[in-house]
C-alpha cells in the first residue's frame, strides 16, 4: 500500500468515524442514562432519513429544515414510545428487549409498506470536492463530521450544563434519592428517551446523502451501533467518540488490504475480543468532572 | 391413589404436549403432501425453539443470536450437498482440509452437529469465563448473527454467497441426488427427532442439572455461594442447545431443499425469540406451541392473502411485531406461561387452605 | 462465672476454626475496614454487633470471597484461604452463608431451594446423573421441618412471606452442612414470635455448629449470644461476654450516638 493510498484511507476513515459517532449518540444516551437497550435505535435512523428525503429531497425544503423536522419528530416520537411502552419494562430486560424489537419491527414494516421498496437517493446538500495533493474527500463529509461534533457538544452542554441535564445524571446515579428531593423522574425519563431517539432521527437526516434511503438503512447499522457502544463504554460520550474512530479507521485501513466485507467482520470480531477483556468499555476513564 | 394424585398434579402443559405428539403423529393421515412438507419445517423449527428455550427460557441467557449455530448446520449441509452433486458454481477439485469430511458419509450428519457444539464452546469458553452477562451476552450473540451473516455472504466460493445453496437431497445421512425420501418418510424422520429432543429436554430440564439452570437464572451469584461454577454449567447448556439448534438446521435444509444467509442472520435469531416469547418460555411447551401458531399461521394466511396482495410476507411482520408488543404487555409469561400460572396460582390456593385446615385442627386438638 | 457461660468455657479448649490477620479492604479510596484480627473456635456461637456502615456485611464478604481484602490473611483450620473464590470457598472449606435480606432462587420451590443447597453434587456430570435417596429426600424434610416450612416445600420462594424467605435461606445454609455457618441480620424484618422462633432454630445448632451471626436485634442477641464482638468504623471495638460489651464506655459511646 503506497502512503498516499494509506492517507486516503485514513481520511475516509475518519469521515466514516463521524458518522458512526453521529449514528450511535442516541444509543449511548439511551443505554448509559437509562439502561435501556433500545433495539429501535437504528430504525429510527431510518425514519430520520426518510424524513430528510421528504423534507428536503421531494419538498425542496432547506437541509437544515429537515435536519430539524427530523430531530423535532423523532423526539415527539420517542417521548411518546417512552410513556406508552418503554416505562412499563424498566428493569426487565427481556421484556424491554422485545418490546423495542417489536417496535423496531413496526417502523420497519411501516416505512416499506407505506412508503415501498424503492431506494430514495438524497442530493449532497454540499457538492464540492476537495483535494489536497492525492487525497480525495467530499465536502459533505467535512459538513457531517462538524455536524457530528457539533451534535457531541450539544449534548455534552444539555448533559452537563442545564437543569435537566443535572436530573438526568442524578436520576442515573441514584433514582430514589433524585425523588427524594421532589424531582418528576418520570418527566426525566421520557426526556431522556425522547432526545436519545431525537439523535437518533437527526443522525438519520444527516447521513441520508450518503446512503440509499430505503427501508433497510436501519438493520445495517444495528451490528456496528451496538457493539460501537458497548466498547465505547456504555455511558461515556467521549468513549463511543474514541471508539468510532477506533473501529472506522481500522476498517478502512483493512478493507484497503482486503475488502470491506472481510475488513468489518474482521474489526467486529476484535471488538467483541476487546469487550471480553474490557467489559466496562475501553474508554471508561472518568468523564470531565 | 398417589398416582392419581401425581397425575392430578402434573403441570397442564404436559398434557398439551402429549396432545400435540398425537397430532403430529397422525397429521399425514388426514394432510396432503404439500401440508405434510410445511409441517416438516416447522417441526426443524420446533427444535430449533426448545434448543434456545433449554438456552433463555432455564438458564436466562438470552442469545439473539442463536441463528449462527442453526445455520452452521445448516450450512454443513448445504456445502456438502453441492460438493456431492457437483453444484455448477463449484470452482474448486478439491474440499479444503477443514470441509473435508463433508465428502465422507455420515460426515455431513456429523459436521451439522457437531461444528454448531465446537461454534457454542468457543463462544461460551470465551463468555462465559469474563464478565459477560445479561444483556452484553445478548448484544453480542445478536452481533455474531450480524457477523455470520456477512461471512457467508463474503465467503461465496463455499457459500454461493447472496444466491444460496440448493439442497435436493432429502435423507438423514446421504448427499447424492439419487437418494430422496418421499415427503411422507422424512415427515417421520424429523418426527422422530423433534420427539428425541423433547424427551431429552424434559429428562434435562427435571435433573438437578436443570434445577442448577435455573437456579443461574434465578440468582446466578447466589449459586456461587453454594459452591456451584456456574460458567461449567452454562458452557454445557450453550453446548448443548447449539448441538440441538445444528440439529433443527440440518433437519430443516433438508426439508426446504435450500439454505441461503437468512438462515443464519439477524431476522432468524429474532423469530426464534418471538416464537418462545409468545407461547411461553421456561416450559418447553411454550417454545413448540408458539412456533407451531405462528408458523402454521403464517403460512395458511398466505395461502389464503397472496392472491390478494403480493406484499403478504410484509404486512405478516407487521402484525408478528404487533403481536410481540401484545404479549409483552398482556402476558409476558407467554400463552402456555398463562395457563401454568393459573393452576399453580390453584394449586397454592388449595395448599394454603390445607395449611389452615391444619392449623385450626391442631389449635382445637391442645387449646 | 455464673454457669451460663459454660459452654462458651468449653469453647475456649476447643481449636481455632476461623482466624482473620490484620485484614483490611478499602473501596476506592475509602477505608471499609481495617486491621480486623479475630478469632473464633470450634463450636463457637460469635455475635457481631455494630452500627448500621460498621463493616460487618463486609467482614462476611472477604471471609466467604466476595470481595478481596487490601491486607492481611483469612485462615480457616488453619489453611490461607485469603482472594479464594467464592464457590471454592463454598465447596472445598464448607463455609455457608447467609446474606443479609433474603436471597434465594425466586421463582423455584421451597424443596428445590433446599435441594440445590444440599452439599456434594456440585458438580456437572454428578448433578447430571444424580437420583434422589432416600437419604436425601429425608434429609430435606428435616430441614424443612427445622425451619417450619415443611407445609411450604411446594410453595414458590416467592410467594412466601418475608420471614418465611429468611428462615428458607438459613435452611439452604444448614443444607450445605457446613463447619462455618454464616449469617447476615437472619431476624431483619422478621416479627418479634419469628424472631424467636429463629433464636431457638439457631441456638439448637450451638455447640455442634460454629456460628458466625451478626445481628441488630439486641433481644436476639441476648437470646443466643455468649460472646460479642463490636465493630464501628471499621473497626473492631470491644469483644466480650455481653454484658460485658454492654457496660463497656465506649460501646455506650457508640449506641448512644447512634440513638441521637
Ligand atoms: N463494594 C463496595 N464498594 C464501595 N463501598 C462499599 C462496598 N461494600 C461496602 N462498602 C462500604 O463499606 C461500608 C461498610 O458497609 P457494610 O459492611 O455493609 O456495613 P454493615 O454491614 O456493618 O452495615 C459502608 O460505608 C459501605 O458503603
Ligand atoms: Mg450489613
Amino acid at each position: 500500500m503506497s502512503p498516499s493510498m494509506l492517507l486516503q484511507l485514513l481520511v475516509s476513515g475518519l469521515a466514516s468515524s463521524f458518522v458512526l459517532l453521529l449514528t450511535s449518540l442516541g444509543l449511548v444516551i439511551i443505554l448509559g442514562y437509562m439502561k435501556v437497550v433500545n433495539l429501535a435505535h437504528t430504525e429510527m435512523l431510518m425514519s430520520g432519513a426518510f424524513i430528510c428525503y421528504y423534507v428536503y429531497q421531494a419538498a425542496g425544503l432547506p437541509f437544515i429544515v429537515a435536519l430539524l423536522v427530523a430531530f423535532a419528530v423523532s423526539f415527539l416520537f420517542g417521548a411518546l414510545v417512552e410513556r406508552l411502552i418503554i416505562c412499563h419494562f424498566y428493569g426487565k430486560m427481556s421484556e424491554t428487549l422485545l418490546a423495542t424489537y417489536a417496535l423496531s419491527i413496526l417502523l420497519k414494516q411501516a416505512a416499506l409498506l407505506l412508503l415501498g421498496k424503492n431506494y430514495k437517493k438524497v442530493d449532497y446538500p454540499v457538492k464540492t470536492v476537495f483535494q489536497w495533493g492525492p487525497v480525495y474527500l467530499e465536502s459533505y463529509k467535512l459538513v457531517v463530521a462538524g455536524l457530528a461534533i457539533l451534535s457531541l457538544l450539544l449534548t455534552l452542554l444539555f448533559i452537563y450544563k442545564t437543569k435537566t441535564g443535572r436530573m438526568i445524571r442524578a436520576a442515573m446515579q441514584n433514582r430514589s434519592m433524585t425523588e427524594s428531593l421532589g424531582i418528576n423522574t418520570k418527566k426525566i425519563d421520557t426526556i431522556t428517551f425522547a432526545y436519545g431517539m431525537g439523535l437518533a432521527g437527526l443522525a438519520g437526516a444527516i447521513i441520508a446523502p450518503l446512503s440509499t434511503v430505503t427501508y433497510t438503512l436501519g438493520e445495517s447499522w444495528l451490528t456496528n451501533t451496538f457493539m460501537n457502544v458497548v466498547m465505547g463504554g456504555v455511558s461515556s460520550l467521549f468513549g463511543t467518540f474514541a471508539s468510532s474512530v477506533l473501529i472506522q479507521e481500522s476498517v478502512s485501513v483493512i478493507s484497503g488490504l482486503s475488502n470491506s466485507v472481510t475488513a468489518q467482520i474482521i474489526v467486529l470480531l476484535v471488538v467483541i475480543v476487546v469487550v471480553r477483556l474490557k467489559p466496562d468499555g475501553l474508554f471508561t476513564a472518568k468523564e470531565r468532572r | 391413589m398417589p398416582l392419581l394424585t401425581k397425575v392430578r398434579q402434573l403441570p397442564v402443559n404436559r398434557w398439551i404436549d402429549l396432545a400435540l405428539f398425537l397430532f403430529l403423529l397422525t397429521f399425514p393421515i388426514w394432510q396432503n403432501t404439500y401440508w405434510v412438507y410445511i409441517m416438516s419445517g416447522i417441526m426443524a423449527y420446533m427444535i430449533f425453539a426448545l434448543s434456545l428455550d433449554l438456552l433463555w427460557g432455564y438458564t436466562g441467557l438470552m442469545s439473539m443470536g442463536h441463528s449462527v449455530l442453526f445455520g452452521a448446520g445448516g450450512y454443513m449441509i448445504g456445502i456438502a450437498s453441492a460438493w456431492a452433486n457437483q453444484a455448477d458454481w463449484i470452482k474448486f477439485d478439491q474440499l479444503p482440509w477443514f470441509l473435508a469430511i463433508l465428502s465422507q458419509p455420515l460426515g455431513a450428519f456429523l459436521a451439522a452437529l457437531f461444528l454448531p457444539g465446537l461454534i457454542a464452546l468457543f463462544i461460551g469458553l470465551f463468555m462465559f469465563s469474563g464478565k459477560i452477562r445479561g444483556v452484553f451476552f445478548s448484544l453480542i450473540t445478536l452481533a455474531l448473527a450480524g457477523i455470520s451473516e456477512l461471512f457467508v455472504i463474503n465467503q461465496s466460493r463455499y457459500t454461493h454467497g447472496d444466491s444460496g445453496i440448493t439442497v435436493t437431497s432429502r435423507t438423514l445421512f446421504s448427499n447424492s441426488d439419487s437418494q430422496r425420501l418421499t415427503d411422507q418418510q422424512f415427515y417421520f424422520v424429523v418426527l422422530a427427532f423433534l420427539l428425541g429432543s423433547y424427551l431429552l429436554c424434559l429428562w434435562l430440564v427435571n435433573t438437578r442439572t436443570g434445577k442448577v439452570l435455573q437456579g443461574i437464572r434465578e440468582n446466578e451469584s447466589r449459586l456461587t455461594y453454594l459452591g456451584y461454577k456456574p460458567a461449567a454449567f452454562k458452557l454445557f447448556i450453550f453446548m448443548l442447545s447449539g448441538m440441538m439448534a445444528g440439529l433443527a438446521g440440518m433437519l430443516f435444509v433438508r426439508v426446504q431443499g435450500s439454505i441461503n444467509h437468512s438462515a443464519i442472520g439477524i431476522n432468524l435469531a429474532t423469530l426464534v425469540l418471538v416464537w418462545v416469547a409468545v407461547g411461553g418460555r421456561g416450559n418447553l411447551t411454550g417454545a413448540l406451541i408458539g412456533t407451531l401458531l405462528l408458523q402454521f399461521s403464517e403460512t395458511k394466511l398466505n395461502s389464503v392473502f397472496s392472491g390478494i396482495s403480493a406484499d403478504f410476507a410484509q404486512y405478516w411482520k407487521l402484525v408478528l411485531g404487533l403481536l410481540l408488543l401484545l404479549i409483552v404487555f398482556v402476558i409476558p409469561k407467554g400463552l402456555i406461561g398463562v395457563l401454568l400460572e393459573q393452576q399453580q396460582s390453584r394449586q397454592g390456593r388449595d395448599r394454603k387452605a390445607a395449611i389452615m385446615r391444619k392449623e385450626v385442627h391442631s389449635h382445637d386438638a391442645n387449646p | 462465672m455464673t454457669p451460663t457461660h459454660k459452654p462458651a468455657d468449653k469453647a475456649e479448649a476447643a481449636p481455632v476454626l476461623l482466624e482473620t490477620r490484620g485484614l483490611s479492604v478499602s473501596f476506592n479510596g475509602f477505608q471499609a475496614l481495617s486491621d480486623i484480627s479475630l478469632s473464633i473456635r470450634q463450636g463457637e456461637l460469635r455475635v457481631i454487633i455494630g452500627p448500621n456502615g460498621a463493616g460487618k456485611t463486609t467482614f462476611m464478604d472477604l471471609i466467604t470471597g466476595k470481595a478481596k481484602p487490601t491486607a492481611g490473611q483469612v485462615l480457616f483450620e488453619g489453611q490461607d484461604i485469603t482472594g479464594k473464590s467464592a464457590a471454592e470457598i463454598a465447596r472445598r472449606y464448607k463455609i455457608g452463608r447467609k446474606f443479609q435480606g433474603p436471597n434465594v432462587f425466586d421463582n423455584m420451590t421451597v424443596a428445590e431451594n433446599i435441594e440445590l443447597a444440599v452439599a456434594g453434587y456440585e458438580g456437572l456430570t454428578q448433578s447430571l446423573f444424580f437420583r434422589a435417596s432416600a437419604r436425601f429426600r429425608h434429609r430435606v424434610t428435616e430441614i424443612l421441618e427445622q425451619i417450619e416450612l415443611a407445609d411450604y416445600r411446594s410453595f414458590m420462594a416467592t410467594d412466601l412471606s418475608h420471614g418465611q424467605r429468611q428462615w428458607l435461606e438459613i435452611g439452604m445454609v444448614f443444607a450445605q452442612d457446613p463447619k462455618l455457618i454464616i449469617l447476615d441480620e437472619p431476624t431483619s424484618g422478621m416479627t418479634a414470635d419469628e424472631t424467636r422462633k429463629t433464636g431457638d432454630m439457631i441456638k439448637k445448632l450451638k455447640g455442634e455448629h460454629t456460628i458466625l451471626v451478626v445481628e441488630h436485634d439486641m433481644d436476639f442477641v441476648r437470646q443466643v449470644a455468649d460472646y460479642v464482638t463490636v465493630f464501628n468504623l471499621g473497626k473492631r471495638l470491644v469483644e466480650g461476654t455481653l454484658e460485658a460489651v454492654q457496660q463497656d464506655p465506649e460501646v455506650q459511646a457508640v449506641y448512644l450516638k447512634e440513638a441521637d
